[in-house]
């Protein structure tokens, strides 16, 4: 880093690049959840969609307690992590979300329709397991890399 | 040497500083950025100001608790940001 007038030398270039790194790895712990938020948050997202499947009568209760848990994590932290930091993140998250809605809906025509009582319980199994799969995957690259970019989301 | 490519705005240390802690980040509250920067109230405002004119970072007060105010930036300012790296790397010769 040096004054605006006259640019940088390639040494205090490089300096200022790992500068830039520090301060964005202390950044990524800053932001980054732990793996027990990742296991509640799969649990949670698993016991929805169960709740949803049975129509039962507490799944609203289930979905406000998820999202205040959500609230309070990030507030806890001071900082949150950019969940899709690059466009083609966009491309791995989106099917996995509809993968997800397809299970979610299999499961209640399964029940629905075919009589299958278990349904809802295999459908939000695997959306728990499969949620905390792609959460565990994302902290570990994340905390792997270190250095982003700082590139756009979208 | 020519400051081609570096953004005069981002350049300035502490700017640069709050760019790259914001950079990986969806957002940070201001509390967080002070300590983990390790500025005063005042230097991290006034920086933080000069960056919300510029258009690359915003701030907004919590849902919930209006004396916490989160800081995130902007697309222009992840643009800007992306571009000044790119530029040190090639003065560094990292390109």
């Amino acid at each position: 880093m040096t004054d605006e007038r006259v640019g940088p030398s390639p040494q205090q270039a490089s300096d200022t690049l790992e500068t830039i790194a520090a301060v964005q790895v202390v950044a990524l712990h800053r932001g980054q959840y732990s793996r027990g938020f990742a296991t509640l948050i799969s649990l949670w997202a698993g016991l929805l969609a169960i709740a949803v499947g049975l129509e039962a009568p507490w799944m609203l209760a289930v979905l406000f307690a998820g999202v205040f848990a959500l609230v309070f994590a990030r507030r806890r932290l001071g900082a949150w992590v950019q969940e899709v930091p690059t466009r083609g993140g966009v491309w791995v998250v989106l099917p996995l979300g509809l993968l997800f809605g397809a299970v979610f809906i299999l499961g209640n025509v399964a029940r629905q329709d075919l009589g299958i009582a278990g349904a809802p319980y295999v459908a939000g199994s695997t959306i728990a397991v499969g949620l905390y799969s792609l959460m565990e995957w994302a902290r570990r690259s994340r905390l792997a890399a270190g250095t982003p970019s700082g590139r756009p989301a979208s | 040497m020519s400051l081609a490519g570096l953004d005069p705005v981002v350049h300035e240390p502490t700017r640069l500083r709050i760019c790259a802690f914001l950079a990986p980040l969806e957002e940070a509250e201001f509390g967080a950025l002070r300590e983990e920067l390790a500025v005063s109230e005042s230097v991290l405002s006034k920086h933080f100001s000069r960056l919300e004119a510029e258009g690359y970072a915003k701030r907004r007060r919590d849902v919930f608790d209006g004396r916490r105010v989160w800081a995130s930036l902007t697309r222009t300012g992840r643009l800007a940001f992306t571009a000044h790296v790119g530029a040190l790397r090639e003065i560094a010769g990292l390109v």
